[in-house]
């Protein structure tokens, strides 16, 4: 039996969901790390529960360690004023490779922009539920046809973009070609 | 821009895109109106166009120059960005901040806030043509820059924090010239009322307009002055106070419908000059007692390397509330720093709230949302 009533609760709706729960850094915040495919089911019970109603995902943000894709929910309540941290994980294949996880965006609406921002930047791709319907927001941080994941901690920057060269060495190389002394 | 496809011909619609560049929006990003005659029927927002790669930048720069790259996450309000990295390094490394260096940080985000509602108030004096109020307003702007300069020597990109406190110490006579432009925008304000905020035509032009329900706050996550206009007081410098702010007596003014509707254009345009009115109280209480002491803990060396370690902070920017998750590895560069900008709410909003407006109101709606596209698209 667990000490905790919160992974205790969770443990009993969502058998096997919780691997382990820590404190986020110094802050007094618990943070629960997940099974990844049992983040829907988990959010849904976290939202409903009376006595937590966390009802808003203020921040979804994705890390690299060592290789892993970690995404960090940091929930919090409108009604009961608790915090939470949930934090799953997925480990790519290959530096070109993306990763799925399950879209939080039925339980929590605001997780879009997020999940589209980590979708182009890191490659982790959120798949969503039947019953969603895609907002009207578009973001397009990258130019078309962009090659890799630009926030991969081992992404290589391209040489040139569009003809131009891409790092500052290459464009001063450029410039002393062109301009003669 | 006007153009009309299959589907609008199907359906008696016009379809519209506006943007990324046009006088009508805020900043850069594309609107596809669908138009029944003059109202909006739908509308779809793209955005990055703006994108800049901060994160990224910073993650290739030793700690030190984070600061100056978090200036640029919304370049009207630089101190804001730079605050949110400063206090998650400080919370990893466990950092004391010496009670003059909070007091100047305060100083510095009040300032900050009554410029970007000062900025706002000339973005939708633009949007409804109101030329006069626009000078009057920079005007006044014009001096709380002073301030910075006098203070960081810069008006723009102040880059002044520092891992455990401020770069330099306030100098002779700021205090002063503090209080009298607080006197001096005390005084404008009642200006500002007589022309602008209460005059018929700009009240025709914003009551009842693009209402933000509490429902919409839920689905959108909306925070600041957007959310606070629509009745909710969440405001992080009460809810979770960090640089002392538990220790200031002001108040968090919520929306109350004097346009017609809790919640309208009226409301976030009054709620954003009631913001200025409690930024300058708080600024009245800290220039009275300023601690004397260190402006920055004197055992943070130049080339203070962060211990490996991560931390979420949270504050109050003019547009709501800035979070900053940093990661540190124990390296010389940060290994991650992520910002949750409020303007990507605002953003999701816009959809919500455009359809059933007159096309005329679109600038005015998105100017009442102040979004910073800057800090959405980083």
């Amino acid at each position: 039996m667990d000490k905790n009533p919160l992974i205790a609760k969770l443990n009993k709706s969502v058998p096997g969901a919780v691997l382990e729960s820590r404190r986020f850094g110094r802050s007094g915040v618990t943070s629960i790390w997940l099974e990844a495919e049992t983040i829907a089911k988990v959010a849904k019970v976290l939202k409903s529960d009376a006595d937590l109603k966390l009802d808003w995902l203020e921040n979804l943000s994705v890390v690299e360690f060592e290789n892993v894709l970690v995404a960090t929910y940091f929930l919090a309540s409108s009604v009961t004023k608790q915090s939470l941290i949930l934090r799953i994980s997925a480990v790519p294949d290959s530096l070109m490779s993306r990763v799925y996880l399950p879209s939080t965006r039925a339980i929590w609406p605001m997780a879009e922009p997020m999940e589209k921002e980590a979708e182009e930047l890191f490659g982790v791709s959120f798949h969503l539920g039947p019953i969603l319907r895609e907002s009207e927001l578009k973001s397009n941080l990258l130019p078309e046809n962009w090659v890799g994941f630009p926030l991969r901690k081992g992404y290589v920057f391209p040489k040139e973009v569009y003809g131009l060269p891409h790092s500052r060495a290459e464009k001063k190389d450029l410039q002393k070609k062109v301009v003669p002394r | 821009m006007k153009s009309r496809n299959r589907d609008s011909y199907d359906s008696d619609l016009t379809l519209w895109e506006i943007g990324p560049y046009h006088g009508s929006l805020p900043a850069p990003m594309r609107m596809s109106l669908s138009l029944d005659g003059e109202i909006i029927a739908s509308c779809k927002v793209e955005t990055g166009f703006l994108h800049r790669g901060l994160e990224k930048t910073c993650e290739l720069h030793p700690w030190q120059a984070v600061i100056s790259y978090a200036d640029h996450l919304d370049p009207e309000v630089a101190v804001f960005g730079e605050l949110a990295v400063c206090l998650a390094v400080e919370e990893i490394g466990d950092i004391e901040i010496p009670p003059r260096a909070k007091s100047i940080r305060i100083i510095l985000c009040e300032l900050s806030r009554i410029s970007a509602h000062l900025t706002f108030i000339v973005r939708m004096a633009k949007a409804v043509g109101s030329e006069t109020i626009i000078h009057y307003v920079l005007r006044d702007r014009e001096k709380i820059l002073d301030l910075f300069e006098l203070l960081t020597g810069a008006r723009f990109s102040l880059n002044f924090l520092r891992f455990g406190g401020v770069n330099a110490d306030v100098t002779d006579g700021f205090i002063e010239r503090v209080l009298e432009v607080c006197e001096m925008i005390r005084i404008r304000m009642r200006e500002y009322n007589d022309l602008f905020t209460f005059n018929q035509g700009f009240l025709n032009r914003t009551s009842c307009l693009a209402v933000i329900s509490p429902e919409l706050i839920r689905t959108c996550g909306i925070t600041g002055p957007n959310s606070r206009a629509a009745g909710n007081p969440f405001d992080i410098r009460k809810n979770a106070a960090y640089l002392g702010y538990d220790e200031l007596d002001f108040e968090v003014p919520v929306g109350r419908g004097e346009g017609g509707s809790i919640g309208d254009v009226h409301d976030r345009f009054l709620l954003r000059l009631r913001e200025i009115t409690q930024s300058m109280e708080i600024l009245k209480q800290i220039a009275e007692a300023v601690p004397i002491g260190n402006y920055i803990n004197p055992n943070i060396e130049k080339g203070y390397v962060v211990p490996a370690g991560e931390a979420y902070s949270r504050i109050e920017s003019s547009r709501g509330l800035l979070g900053c998750h940093v990661v540190s590895d124990g390296k010389s560069n940060p290994s991650r720093i992520q910002f949750r900008p409020p303007t990507l709410a605002n953003l999701m909003a816009v959809s919500y709230l455009v359809p059933g407006i007159r096309i005329e109101d679109l600038p005015v709606v998105l100017s009442s949302l102040d979004l910073g596209i800057a800090e959405a698209d980083r």
